[in-house]
């Protein structure tokens, strides 16, 4: 989806898990050739407490923001497990970047509201380039 | 889910002024002040045919806000704030927001002139935007050749551009001719995480991407002789105007302070109608943390314009010789946030895709101007040319003393894409006799000038608003862009 001068990615799932996987998968569209790179060896974890699902999400995405510019990689093959009291545990592989990825600059807040509908969960996450 | 809405159908929208409408505290309850938009009836179209309105009255909820919460002729819709707003805190019961001064830290504009005819470069304007390119990394990531150090780091985040005064990268002139002197007190590193400083490392002197460019230009038309001899643009003059901001190190800056107060509202007891708006007392921690963080990003950007402006220079020694020398007319900031004296209280400017706009009186306007005002630059989009004009002393009473930024968007870029394809937006460049070096294609067709609200249109504006006045314009002769 457009916005004035950004990029909206529209998540639909069954499941907050799902939303979690979506999110890596639309980020993971953004980066060109986002495949080609190796995979480096040995699981990762990534722990969100942040209180509720959409500030957890606009987490996730940041530290993919983070990864994929600062360090060159990007997480793939991910679980998910959310516990109670709204702690995520995201286990993921990280995959090598051929370079840097330095489009999506941060997202944000902007008109992120997980909602519920008949089919699932939906939310729009707006990322800043 | 954001309170922000694009039907302003529904308010009881005052328009007292040709170049002024009001939207009452009254219009809706949680309201603290009135949201004031500067425009005329076309711009006034444009800019509520999005949410800014929405997101202006939101910022007009804030505790602790003052006046009004003002948009600027080229509002859009933001993130929280609407870009081009302008909102004033007390400092004493108020908040400070990171959406209220965006990701982009201290994004700003930079003007040099030399005293060459533009018309002596004839024939050397591809060689010199060709150099320009070569030097100053653009582009998504591009790295510097400056990598810092932590220690140096620390330095240019506490003395800002006197850092590079030390380093002979920048002159006495130059530290004069910045807003702030290029340093914003209260930067403190300690409150600047990991992840900014890796970010930032190895970005400063390079210009980013999307809509951040260095052009070489010629002042086309004088509206003001005074103030233009002032400022030392002739028409006919040769000139180099970058804009560019914090890269990196300023939008992890902005993403950390936002979680960190997004998960503090409660205890500070402040209820948002836009989670985007997440704000603390200024005087809070988190608050003060956040001013340290913000200054020192403000800092960094300073420098990353001066040390572009320091390679320029040698670019421009080495194709066109000692003569085509730039001195440095200003730099502004144009996402910030300041303390600042109004009315006798001292509050904290949030300037988001604004300009600061001092007039002539004003103590802060660099003593060269005095008597003239502090410019401002408003950049149009790319290949249409940029307008010099100066504060005036009514601006402070209008909107904190701030004009507006630049034209301001009315495509997303996937329309703009969508709309013609980069090679076509680059040769309808050419064929107007403006060399363009861009690493992208894409991006030059997200920031073709069809993009864009119309330039002279928003700056007509502005002056009849009382906020600005024109004293130049500018053409363009060649386009570096991000």
């Amino acid at each position: 989806m457009d916005h004035t001068a950004e990029t909206t990615l529209r998540l639909r799932a069954p499941t907050f898990a799902g939303l979690v996987r979506e999110a890596t998968r639309g980020f993971l569209s953004l980066v060109p050739d986002a495949s080609r790179g190796a995979l480096l060896p040995g699981e990762r974890t990534f722990e969100i407490d942040a209180g509720d699902r959409t500030a957890a999400l606009v987490e996730w995405i940041n530290e993919m923001v983070f990864r994929s510019e600062a360090e060159g990689w990007l997480p793939v093959e991910v679980s998910v497990q959310e516990h109670e009291g709204g702690h995520v545990e995201v286990r993921y592989r990280a995959q090598r970047l051929l370079e840097p990825f330095v489009l999506v600059k941060a997202a944000t807040f902007h008109g992120a509201d997980i909602r519920e509908t008949a089919d699932g969960l939906v939310v729009d996450l707006t990322l800043d380039i | 889910m954001s309170k922000s809405t694009n039907d302003v159908d529904g308010l009881a929208v005052r328009h007292p002024e040709a170049h002024f409408y009001e939207i009452p505290t009254e219009s809706r309850r949680d309201m603290r002040v009135p949201a004031r938009i500067y425009g005329d009836p076309d711009l006034w179209s444009q800019i509520s045919s999005d949410r800014s309105v929405g997101q202006l009255m939101n910022v007009a909820t804030l505790p602790g806000i003052v006046e009004a919460a003002y948009a600027m002729p080229d509002a859009h819709e933001g993130y929280g704030f609407p870009v081009g707003g302008v909102a004033a805190f007390r400092t004493s019961d108020g908040v400070i927001s990171p959406g209220g001064v965006g990701y982009d830290i201290n994004c700003g504009v930079r003007l040099l002139v030399s005293e060459l005819p533009a018309r002596e470069l004839a024939g050397r304007v591809e060689p010199l935007v060709h150099e320009l390119s070569r030097a100053i990394p653009a582009g998504a990531g591009r790295d510097s050749r400056f990598g810092m150090s932590d220690d140096e780091l620390d330095r240019v985040f506490v003395e800002g551009c006197g850092f590079l005064l030390e380093r002979g990268m920048a002159t006495e002139h130059d530290v004069e001719h910045t807003e702030s002197r290029g340093c914003l007190p209260g930067a403190d590193p300690e409150t600047v995480s990991r992840r900014a400083r890796d970010r930032g490392r190895s970005q400063l002197g390079t210009m980013g991407s999307g809509n951040h460019f260095v052009e070489v230009e010629v002042v086309e038309e004088i509206f003001d002789d005074d103030a233009a001899a002032a400022l030392g643009l002739e028409e006919g003059r040769m000139t180099l105007l970058v804009h560019t901001g914090s890269r990196g190190f300023g939008h992890q800056v902005c993403t950390d302070y936002v979680k960190r107060m997004d998960r503090a509202m409660e205890k500070h007891g402040i209820e948002l109608p836009d989670r985007q708006l997440a704000c603390a007392p200024f005087a809070s921690e988190a608050g003060q943390a956040y001013f340290g963080a913000m200054a020192s990003a403000a800092n960094y950007a300073w420098c990353n314009r001066q040390i572009i402006s320091h390679v320029a220079r040698r670019a421009f020694r080495s194709e066109i010789g000692p003569e085509a020398e730039l001195r440095l007319v200003y730099d502004v900031a144009h996402n910030i946030a300041k303390v600042e004296e109004h009315d006798g209280e001292k509050v904290c400017v949030h300037r988001k895709g604004a300009t600061r706009a001092f007039g002539p009186s004003h103590p802060e306007t660099p003593e060269a101007y005095r008597g003239v005002g502090q410019p401002v630059f408003i950049p149009g989009s790319m290949g249409t040319g940029s307008y010099v004009l100066v504060g005036q002393d009514a601006a402070l009473e209008r909107s904190f003393g701030s004009a507006c930024h630049g034209a301001g968007r009315t495509m997303s870029r996937g329309q703009a894409r969508r709309t013609r394809h980069g090679r076509d937006v680059k040769k309808d460049l050419e064929a107007e006799g403006i060399v363009v070096r861009c690493p992208s294609m894409k991006e030059l067709a997200e920031e073709a000038p069809y993009a864009y609200k119309d330039v002279d249109h928003v700056v007509e504006v502005v002056e009849r608003a009382g906020l600005a006045r024109r004293v130049a314009r500018m053409g363009v002769l060649g386009v570096v862009k991000g």
